[in-house]
Formats: C-alpha cells, sequence, structure tokens
C-alpha cells in the first residue's frame, strides 16, 4: 500500500525516460514531401501549395522547427503570385532561420528588388500577359 | 605444428577479411564538414520517367535530420532550369564551385537513379529502387562521401488463407501491380532508401543542426 506513490513515481520515471529515448525528429514535417511532389508534377499546384503552408502553419503553432527550405519555398510561392513584399519576407525569414541561406536567399531579394525598381511599363505588361495565361 | 599455425593464421585473415566491414574513409568529409547541402536533380539512368520527382520529394527530410541545411529541392529545379541547367547530365558534369557560386552550398549531393523497376514473376511481384550518392566539396571539388542504397519489396508476403485466399490473392496482386504502373507504390521505397543511407555505419556524419554533431565519430 506504502509502494503505491513510489511505483507510481518509477512508472513516471521509467515512461519519461522512454520517451526521451523515442527518436524524435528534429523538425516538423507534416505534408512537404506531398508539397514538393504535388508541385514538381504539376498535376495540382493548388494542393501542393496549400500543403505547404499548412506545414508552416502546424509547426509554428505547435512550437516546432520549421525545416530548411520551407520558408524560402513559400517566399517562392508567393513571388509567383506577384506578392513581391510578401516574398522578400520570407526569404529573409529563411536566411535569418538559417544563415547557410544568406547567399542565395540575399541574390532572390535583390532580383525582386531590382524588379520592383523597374520602369511601371515592363511590370505591368508582365502582369497582363499573367493575366493572359489560361 | 609450424603447418598448424600458419593455418591458424591464414584462417583467421580470412575470417576477420570477412566480418570486418571495409571502413569508409572519412578523411576528406572531416577535413571539408560541410554544414549546406544543395541536391541537385537526379540523373535518371532508368526509362521511368517519373522516378526523379518522386525521388527529389523524399530526400529532403532524411538529409536535413542528419542535421544540415539542405536547399530546397524544387526551388533548386527551378532556379536551375532559370539558368539555362535543365539536363540532369549536363548539371552532373558542372565543376561542383558552380554550386558555391550559385547557390552558396558547402557541398553538392549527385544521385544516380540505377534502378527504378516492378518484376513480375507468376502472381507476386518485387518492386526495386537503387540509388548511387555522391557527396561532393564545392570549394575543393574533392568527393566527401559515396553511398548506394537498394530497397527491394515484394509483395507476396501476406494475403489471406484458407479458400478463397487464392482467388482474393490474385485479384489483389492485380491490383496492386495495377496501381505500381501508375507510379504510386516506390513513393515509400524512395522514402525507405533515402533514410537508410545517410545513417551509420555507413552514412552521414551529424551535421550541425543534429544534437551528435562532432560526437559521433565512433559510430563510423
Amino acid at each position: 500500500m506504502n509502494n503505491q506513490p513510489v511505483r507510481l513515481v518509477f512508472i513516471s520515471i521509467f515512461s519519461l525516460s522512454l520517451w526521451a529515448c523515442a527518436p524524435k525528429s528534429l523538425f516538423y514535417w507534416g505534408d512537404y514531401e506531398t508539397s514538393i511532389y504535388d508541385r514538381w508534377i504539376g498535376i495540382d499546384n493548388n494542393l501542393g501549395e496549400q500543403h505547404l503552408q499548412q506545414t508552416i502553419t502546424n509547426a509554428e503553432q505547435s512550437g516546432r522547427k520549421v525545416p530548411p527550405g520551407l520558408y524560402a519555398d513559400y517566399g517562392f510561392m508567393l513571388y509567383r503570385r506577384g506578392n513581391l513584399d510578401g516574398a522578400i519576407a520570407y526569404f529573409d525569414k529563411e536566411r535569418k532561420t538559417f544563415p547557410e541561406s544568406s547567399l542565395l536567399m540575399s541574390k532572390l531579394i535583390d532580383k525582386i528588388h531590382e524588379k520592383q525598381k523597374s520602369p511601371p511599363a515592363q511590370d505591368s505588361q508582365s502582369t497582363s500577359e499573367e493575366g493572359k495565361k489560361p | 605444428m609450424n603447418k598448424f599455425l600458419l593455418w591458424l593464421i591464414f584462417a583467421m585473415v580470412f575470417i576477420s577479411g570477412c566480418t570486418t566491414v571495409q571502413k569508409k574513409d572519412y578523411s576528406a568529409f572531416y577535413a571539408h564538414p560541410p554544414r549546406s547541402i544543395v541536391v541537385v536533380p537526379a540523373l535518371n539512368n532508368t526509362t521511368e520517367i517519373s522516378a526523379p520527382p518522386v525521388f527529389t520529394s523524399t530526400i529532403t527530410a532524411p538529409l536535413a535530420e542528419r542535421g544540415y541545411y539542405v536547399f530546397p529541392v524544387y526551388l533548386t529545379d527551378i532556379l536551375l532550369k532559370d539558368i539555362g541547367l535543365s539536363e540532369a547530365g549536363h548539371i552532373h558534369q558542372l565543376p561542383p564551385s558552380r554550386f558555391l557560386d550559385l547557390f552558396g552550398a558547402d557541398a553538392v549531393l549527385f544521385v544516380t537513379i540505377e534502378d527504378w523497376s516492378t518484376k513480375y514473376i507468376l502472381i507476386s511481384s518485387s518492386v526495386v529502387v537503387d540509388m548511387k550518392y555522391e557527396l561532393k566539396d564545392t570549394r575543393t571539388g574533392l568527393s566527401l562521401w559515396q553511398g548506394e542504397q537498394q530497397v527491394v519489396h515484394n509483395s507476396d508476403d501476406g494475403g489471406g488463407g484458407g479458400e478463397g485466399g487464392l482467388i482474393a490473392g490474385l485479384i489483389v496482386m492485380a491490383v496492386k501491380a495495377a496501381i505500381t504502373a501508375i507510379t504510386v507504390d516506390y513513393m515509400p521505397l524512395a522514402r525507405q532508401a533515402n533514410q537508410m543511407v545517410f545513417l551509420p555505419p555507413k552514412g552521414l556524419p551529424a551535421g550541425p543542426y543534429n544534437p551528435e554533431y562532432k560526437t559521433d565519430q565512433s559510430k563510423f
């Protein structure tokens, strides 16, 4: 009878140690794999983008680490949608989270800045081209 | 007696030769330990055109979980195409230093898909994926690590017993075979291959984002 709490402590220590031993992944991956596949194959680009967005949201909300490359991927998705400021913000987020990506992210950000500075005539042309796409 | 001793020595050498897994040389790797890896489009030596995207979708997680910064594979592909590099065969011929200039990557991973097929033997089928990997330092061009991984999955395991089991089994096989024909079944095999190849004792030592970074030398 007296053993009951002691046993409980032991059990909880044991289960805690088991939990600590279980291989935990460094990052939260969610549906990233599916997201790459869907976007790559191009069968369902929207679904791929949704999976990407969802994976980032889930990781951030659960306090897990967002894997390398996801912010960059998301930034590129925003760029394709014409959200240049959003793209810059996410490329910046990638390089702040993973300094290894600094050179590439800075290059991409510089390119967007160039695009933003370029004469508006060119900009409207490119957007109208975008609109013509079926 | 002398002869016996000689035989004994011979036998011991022979046995040790069998049991010792030939140790990989990690000296180049430890001399130039990478933090970041760019995975370039895989060279496909098979006739299965859907192999590279399936392979590439499953490479990021295993590599990043070893502790490395992995450049986003899809974006990498787009950026390379953007500068006219769309042929994997051509990309694999480039000097590794190009990937330092383009991406700022410490190392570049070249993968060749050697087998990606389903073989049918009577009512069972076996699915095979086989890949060769080579990691090169972008500053020196040195080969830091090489690996090969094959995964085979036989469909004949399982299946209901008793009467009707065979027929049911046949139907299951037919359905499975039909599914494999549309590429779906390769994903878990590719994933498994990519997970296995980077693990000790022959894989990649832990990178900077892995808690075992710089402490796992004994595992290799």
